[in-house]
């Protein structure tokens, strides 16, 4: 009974661990479609932020450091799909997959253009801290008290987000931007500029979530280490109907399954990794198919906004 | 735009002389990252053209990629004109070469000749009914394409990682199913080369692409829906058998591109038997304006990137990622191109 327990303790800390690339991908992605972009780019700003997160720690040799640069990085990724939506007006779904392809070169070839072939550098993830009082208490402490800074950073953001889209001024030109970019034009909002920085705060936290991946979770880089979490961020974002609340939900059941599938393999349960691996990828699928009638997206979603037409 | 043709205009000298500069450009900004990296961009870019277009085993190289490249970029860029954005032509690939190989190990390997079209055909049916699941969930649900397709890329390659480390593995130790009969392989075009007969059912399916697009009535109805699935309707059209039908056409293309890496180029099943044609895809499609002739042009070119970064690879160990690199920076380039192409005619007459 007491190694259940055991078990359930690590799934349950492990799924939050799992969670919180997501959570941010997720959350980043939402503040660039509440102002009517839909930014198919997240998985190319996320692997560029796991590569350049881990670029920066191994140079500087702090943590810190390397986030820095995977905040910077997922900005300026960001940067480039708003100037091809927004300044140049590109169809939003080419560009967003213009900077998804362009992240997943330039960071597999930057890697090996600065590492050479044949090696894997390391560098030292970042330790769980234990929360003094709270960590000690038996089951919760070591579920929800026994993380990294950025669980709690994720878990903070969400009612943050929260309060600046539905509560603040702030949140309220997003949300026009979003559900009518015109009107907010003709409120003296400037459509272009909420747009660049939606999308590049999204980028940024997109870049958070690929420097989690590298530096807290596994220490290295690896080529295409995302693994379509920045797509499945996306999904994510659906299903959780664009709501801060809805979304951490989504993303803490999708961290559980993830846990799941890996305690499953620990475990030696008798079926073959690939399959289980799929696990993600099929949910996702399935998570579609379920809500997507459901929803209602920001009614500006997807298209690039022009003043002198129509 | 006939009249152009006699007499070039300045209209469209600057639609062709942008997409070269553009083109160019992305060399020039990969060429600074090389100089970044201790590389020599001029010897790199030399290495680039001989590795391609060097002599005829680099330029059968070439083609060998320009046919997956061919096929996949036809795939997507079919979707895209019908305005179904198919995100999975990997994963069609993937399991048009489950397909290949399946029914060439047991069936199509015992019949002579028509064995190599029997395995193509089992193919287009696999990658067609991969892409089913995205059409099915887009035509029935109205279910995003886009994720759904992505999604099952990843598991289309997982299954087939599942598949040669299982049930198709062959004895040994390297996970890959057995060698397929010499009568369900490609036959090779040129001696010397790894040039195989996909080739030519590459061009032909470009053409044919193009000839169901624009010179029949179901790929007007097709494009129409693309276009504007409101007036289709009304027009009579049916908006989601028009959908389920771009994505099976779609995924069929994909799986020949399958079929043609187990049949021609590995004549087996293995890991990662992609480097990602199916992502290049997307900006084939894109750069080649979802015209059968851009992506042929489109696909050579890309081919000729990708057999010169193996040579540059080799010689002076300049990452192979940099061949995609370029052609991200390409479409990138382009879109920025295309923008300043369309602003400077609005100022023009006419």
């Amino acid at each position: 009974m007491v190694i259940e327990i055991a078990v359930i303790v690590t799934l349950l800390a492990s799924g939050l661990g799992l969670s919180t690339p997501l959570l941010f991908a997720a959350l980043g992605e939402k503040i660039a479609e509440r102002a009517g972009v839909l930014n198919l780019g997240v998985e190319g700003m996320m692997i560029m932020g796991a590569f350049a997160g881990f670029m920066g720690a191994f140079i500087s040799g702090n943590i810190a450091i390397g986030f820095l640069f995977g905040i910077l990085t997922g900005a300026v990724m960001a940067s480039l799909m708003a100037f091809l939506n927004v300044t140049l007006r590109t169809n939003q779904l080419v560009a967003g997959l213009a900077v998804w392809l362009l992240g997943l070169g330039l960071s597999a070839f930057l890697y090996r253009l600065a590492f050479g072939i044949g090696t894997a550098p390391r560098v030292e993830p970042l330790a769980a801290i234990n929360i003094p009082g709270f960590s000690d208490i038996p089951f919760v402490g070591p579920v929800l008290f026994n993380h990294d800074p950025l669980v709690y950073i994720g878990w903070a953001m969400v009612p943050i987000l929260y309060i600046i889209v539905f509560k603040t001024r702030i949140g309220l030109t997003l949300r026009t931007v979003g559900e009518n970019p015109r009107q907010a034009d003709t409120q003296g909002i400037s459509v272009v500029r909420v747009r660049y920085y939606a999308v590049m705060i999204g980028g940024a936290m997109a870049g958070v979530a690929g420097a989690y991946l590298s530096l807290v979770m596994v220490g290295i880089f690896v080529e295409d280490m995302t693994g379509a979490r920045g797509w499945i961020a996306i999904a994510l974002v659906i299903f959780g109907r664009w709501h801060p609340i809805g979304i951490m939900g989504a993303c803490v059941l999708f961290g559980m399954v993830d846990a799941l599938q890996f305690s499953l393999q620990a475990a030696g349960v008798q079926a073959p990794h690939q399959i289980m691996l799929m696990l993600p990828y099929i949910m996702a699928i399935a998570v579609m198919a379920f809500t997507y009638k459901r929803t209602t997206q920001p009614a500006g979603i997807g298209q690039a906004y022009t003043r002198e037409e129509k | 735009m006939s009249l152009s043709f006699a007499k070039p205009t300045t209209r469209t000298i600057i639609r062709t002389l942008i997409p070269i500069g553009t083109a160019l450009l992305a060399f020039v900004v990969t060429g600074f990252l090389l100089l970044a990296g201790g590389f020599d961009p001029l010897e790199a870019y030399g290495l680039l053209l001989k590795g391609s277009v060097g002599g005829v085993r680099e330029v059968g190289e070439t083609l060998v990629r320009t046919t997956s490249l061919l096929l996949t970029g036809l795939a997507v860029g079919f979707a895209f004109r019908c305005r179904v954005w198919n995100i999975g032509a990997e994963g069609q690939l993937y399991f048009g070469a489950i397909g290949a190989v399946v029914i060439a190990l047991t069936v199509a390997g015992q019949i002579p000749v028509f064995g190599v079209i029997i395995a193509i055909i089992f193919a287009m049916i696999f990658g067609a009914g991969w892409a089913a699941i995205a059409g099915v969930l887009k035509s029935r649900l109205g279910v995003n394409e886009i994720i759904v397709t992505v999604m099952l890329n990843f598991i289309a390659i997982l299954f087939v990682d599942f598949l040669v480390h299982g049930a198709l593995k062959a004895p040994g130790f390297e996970p890959q199913s057995a060698l397929i009969p010499l009568t369900s392989q490609l036959p090779i075009l040129i001696e010397g080369t790894r040039l195989h007969a996909g080739f030519l059912v590459a061009i032909a399916a470009a053409v044919l692409i193009y000839l169901i697009l624009f010179k029949t009535k179901t790929g007007f109805s097709l494009r129409a829906t693309g276009v504007n699935p409101k007036a289709s309707g009304y027009a009579g059209i049916n908006v989601k058998r028009s959908i389920l039908l771009t994505l099976l056409i779609s995924g069929a293309v994909a799986g020949i591109a399958g079929a043609c890496l187990v049949q021609g180029v590995n004549d087996r099943l293995l890991v990662g038997i992609s480097p990602g044609y199916g992502f290049i895809a997307i900006i084939i499609a894109l750069l080649g304006r979802e015209h059968p002739l851009g992506i042929t042009f489109v696909a050579i070119f890309f081919g000729a990137l990708m057999s010169g970064a193996n040579l540059m690879y080799q010689t002076m160990g300049i990452p192979v990622a940099i061949a995609e690199t370029l052609q991200a920076l390409v479409l990138i380039f382009a879109l920025v191109g295309e923008f300043f192409a369309r602003w400077k005619f609005k100022e023009a007459p006419k």
